[in-house]
């Protein structure tokens, strides 16, 4: 796929500045700590109201580029999400595979960036909560030094995490294989519609024993439910789960505060038994 | 800020705001019925790739190349898509055309010959009432032998 359109010269600077490099971008952000960053403007245009300066990353080459290392791939932040696909047919987990086959219509794939996903304020879109089980981390950069942010220890969405002259950088995916796994979606996600439904679960079994569980669900793209204490509990279970342990799953799962609370009766539904029946599935 | 690129051939400047988008740079006057992106009669070419008009900002196009439905005719590459479509009977709706053809555009670039699986996938996006998925399935698997027979037949350089 090419990007050839990216490449050529770039538009007056002073309306939109489109640095080339990361410390390009970071001396911009040093001085101008109020500017708003886009990568892909996917989400931007759809909320074309702004304050302060914009920077655009699209044409940050370190920022385009997936490298896979022995444990973990290593995906630049604006890397658009057709490109990552193609890219990671062979060795891209196939759950985040399956995430992102659902964000939107296909073409808009072409120009969503993986770090656009992730930094939708006040939003856990559906590949992200993947990005969460899959234990990713994300690395913010500013000019002073540069942090490593862990998905999975965020209860709230990444774009509140990141701080004012920052820049999503990176993104790490463990490269762990995982037997079984689903990422299963109900209503739409985006733009945030109050009663979408996510729910994501792995699973490694080995010799019919489960080894590590992880399962997580978010409801209306902004409540997240995950249990660790549950996860614990099932590692040693026999796979497929027995109803004695489905039942144990139901009680646990359904007593979470936030599912209780924040989750509709139908999304509760879908949330225990769908986690179930997938523990049960040989 | 000022933007200058193709479209369909003829080179257009305009001044627009940064958060114009492609679609108010090419001002061909079509409304935006869904804002968000999911209705797809905003699809154009940038470059070779497919991407939203109503949600690409209108500098990404700047010195580059837009390529609108009106000018596909013009583009030798997907005379195999436009021949697939008429032969399965899919190009007899104007509204549904021009989107169904750029989805195919897409999904064939991805590879020349994609899977069921894949097929699936794209055309649950097909949201007009005269369209069916099934057609539209049938006319990317007839563009894309087209397209293989095509480049296999290609014959050698000397």
């Amino acid at each position: 796929m090419s990007d050839r359109h990216d490449d050529k010269s770039l538009p007056a600077k002073e309306a939109v500045y489109i640095p080339e490099t990361i410390n390009e971008a970071m001396q911009h952000l040093r001085q101008n700590r109020d500017t708003t960053i886009w990568a892909g403007g996917t989400h931007a245009m759809t909320r074309p109201s702004r304050e302060g300066r914009v920077m655009s990353v699209h044409a940050v080459h370190e920022l385009r580029r997936v490298i896979r290392r022995e444990d973990h791939l290593e995906i630049g932040a604006s890397v658009p999400l057709a490109r990552l696909r193609l890219l990671g047919e062979r060795f891209l987990p196939e759950v985040l595979r399956q995430a992102l086959d659902e964000v939107g219509p296909p073409p808009l794939q072409n120009t969503a960036t993986i770090g656009g996903l992730l930094a939708v304020p006040e939003t856990i879109l559906p590949t992200a909560l993947v990005l969460r089980l899959l234990a990713a981390r994300v690395e913010a950069r500013r000019t002073e030094g540069t942090r490593w942010i862990a998905l999975a220890g965020e209860q709230r969405a990444l774009a509140s995490e990141i701080r004012r002259g920052e820049l999503i950088t990176r993104v790490r995916v463990p490269s762990r294989r995982w037997t079984h796994w689903i990422s299963h979606s109900f209503g739409r996600p985006y733009p945030r519609d109050g009663d979408s439904l996510t729910v994501a679960a792995m699973l490694a079994v080995d010799k019919e024993t489960i080894s590590e569980v992880r399962m997580a669900a978010v409801y209306a793209s902004r409540y997240l439910v995950r249990t660790r204490e549950l996860e614990a509990e099932l590692v040693g279970k026999r796979h497929p789960l027995q109803s004695r342990d489905a039942a144990m799953v139901e009680q646990q799962l359904g007593a979470h505060a936030t599912l209780q609370t924040e989750f509709s009766e139908l999304a509760r539904h879908r949330t225990v038994h769908g986690i179930i029946s997938f523990l049960q599935q040989r | 800020m000022t933007i200058q690129a193709q479209v369909d051939g003829v080179t257009i400047t305009r001044d627009l705001p940064p958060e114009a988008s492609v679609m108010e740079f090419v001002g061909d006057g079509r409304d935006q019925p869904c804002a968000d992106g999911r209705c797809l009669r905003c699809l154009v070419l940038l470059g070779d790739r497919v991407v939203h008009a109503c949600r690409v900002p209108a500098y990404r196009a700047h010195n580059g190349n837009v390529t609108t439905a009106a000018a596909l005719d013009s583009r030798p590459e997907y005379r195999d898509i436009l021949r697939a479509f008429r032969r399965v009977g899919l190009g007899t709706c104007a509204e549904a055309h021009p989107y169904l053809v750029f989805l195919a555009i897409h999904h064939l670039s991805e590879g020349s010959s994609p899977g069921t699986g894949e097929t699936g996938l794209l055309s649950r996006h097909i949201n007009d009432r005269c369209s069916n998925r099934t057609d539209f399935e049938r006319a990317l698997r007839i563009a894309a032998g087209m397209r293989r027979r095509r480049t296999h037949e290609r014959p050698a350089r000397r």
